[in-house]
């Protein structure tokens, strides 16, 4: 579904990826682990439209998508859950609700994908006419993550979601990440929270200094010592 | 010797009770962590407690002084500061121009030179010291944080998540840090990462939807049925 050919990225005389390739087949949950300024975020960015490589190539349903808009994009049916959740912080969670579904132009598939989010996460049906800002940090990142699945992606990107969450609220993501797999959903998964993204995804990629240096499945990871000491055993 | 005192602490925003009659201490030399969900009021303690934000009623003192009133630079000149979940460092000057600016606050009462030169190398902040602080990483921001506030002599530093956004190594190396950091000051740490209360707290207490749930040790708390409800859920993702 997703195929990145030796991507560069860089930020004036920065480096933030060096020549990374990787791919995400169909119904997977992939997950990008590494420390912070690795990288991740940029592969993100440069998959969703917003950052222009410096090389490499980036292929989404066999076709180029390097230089696409981010619009454009989601209308392919890729989205884009950002770090910090990009909410609408003014308006109810309807209100966001139907901002993230503004691409669509069946009122039914709004309908029923609204519908969806709701299954997924009661406490936003609960409180749908509250204002988003006044939300509990673990609430708005349940929207923003609603908020991405309202554009009917067939791949949703999710940039570290578990930040700065509670413990259950983590669990909730995780538990919402395993039922949009049953619904065939394909997830690029972008954590520090690497015991998230190993209960969770079927493969994991792990990026330090701009480089893949592990890629494996989650249960071959959890066995390399060298793995564990610097990107699990918090 | 009781250090923070608080007593039917309590602050409304709109019709949403952010604290309610919430009653607690924490003693010199103490690590007190504070756990909750999200949206329980811990920053909000934090906010009271630091100046930001005014309570609507309770009381608060801090080595034996009513600070109810104070505004955090004068919480500062008795000892009582705190850093914040999202960084703030002046971006746009050098490391060395932010602990220059920390150090005004209390001018000639706050660390000598010497003093600021060795807490600089122990935070590993002393081959940084002419880099923008924006270009820091956010681990060397986060050090450099906490040595803006430590040039102020500090009593008591609340630390607003303090690993928040840090890779695992780097969590490790923090963590390592506000031990040795406990030598030094007395310490109060909201953290959603169980292993830092694990590790740093001498005691913990638990707010949930403002209100003060538990008090105790961290081997006592992280086994409370309630907390482990409405707040750690499966802790395999803590």
């Amino acid at each position: 579904m997703l195929e990145i050919c030796n991507l560069v990225v860089r930020y004036g005389p920065f480096l933030a990826c060096n020549d990374i390739s990787m791919c995400v087949k169909p119904g997977e949950i992939v997950g990008v682990i590494g420390p912070n300024g690795a990288g991740k975020s940029s592969i993100a960015r440069v998959i969703a439209g917003l950052v222009r490589p410096a090389a490499g190539s980036v292929h989404f349903l066999g076709q180029s998508i390097v230089g696409t808009q981010s619009h454009l994009l989601i209308r392919r049916g890729l989205s884009l859950v950002p770090e910090g959740r990009g909410l609408f912080p003014y308006m109810s969670i309807e209100e966001n609700l139907l901002m993230g579904g503004y691409s669509l132009t069946s009122h039914e598939r709004r309908k029923a994908l609204m519908e969806r989010s709701y299954e997924l996460f009661p406490i936003l049906k609960q409180r749908r006419r509250q204002i988003a800002g006044t939300m509990s940090g673990g609430q708005q990142q349940m929207l923003a993550v609603a908020m991405g699945l309202m554009g009917d992606p067939k791949l949703c990107i999710f940039d570290e979601p578990s930040l700065g969450l509670a413990p259950i609220v983590i669990q909730v993501i995780s538990e919402a990440l395993q039922a949009l797999r049953k619904l065939g959903l394909t997830v690029l998964l972008i954590e520090q929270n690497a015991k998230l993204a190993g209960t969770v995804a079927d493969r994991i990629y792990i990026v330090s200094a701009g480089l893949i240096q592990y890629h494996n499945t989650p249960q071959e990871l959890l066995q390399n010592p060298e793995v564990l000491e610097k990107f699990v055993s918090a | 010797m009781k250090l923070l005192e608080v007593s039917g602490l309590s602050k409304s925003f709109g019709g949403v009770a952010a604290l309610a009659n919430v009653v607690g201490h924490s003693i010199e030399g103490e690590t007190l962590g504070m756990i909750g969900p999200n949206g329980s009021g811990k920053t909000t303690f934090v906010n009271v407690v630091s100046g930001h934000v005014r309570a609507d009623s309770g009381t608060l003192t801090f080595a034996g002084v009513n600070i109810a009133r104070m505004r955090p630079h004068q919480l500062a000149g008795v000892g009582l500061c705190r850093t914040y979940q999202a960084v703030r460092v002046f971006s746009e000057l050098s490391t060395r121009q932010n602990i220059e600016n920390a150090r005004l606050l209390l001018e000639d009462r706050g660390l000598g030179t010497a003093e600021v030169r060795e807490l600089t190398e122990w935070l590993h902040l002393d081959r940084k010291l002419d880099k923008q602080a924006g270009s820091l990483t956010l681990f060397e921001q986060r050090r450099l944080e906490l040595l803006m506030r430590l040039v102020l002599k500090p009593r008591l530093i609340m630390l607003d998540e303090p690993v928040g956004g840090l890779a695992i190594t780097e969590v490790n190396e923090m963590i390592t840090l506000l031990q040795e950091l406990k030598a030094r000051c007395s310490l109060f740490v909201i953290e959603h990462t169980m292993r830092v209360i694990r590790e740093l707290a001498d005691r913990v207490m638990v707010l949930i939807a403002g209100e003060k749930v538990a008090d105790g040790p961290p081997s006592e708390i992280l086994q409370n049925q309630r907390v482990i409800d409405e707040y750690l859920g499966n802790v395999a993702h803590a």
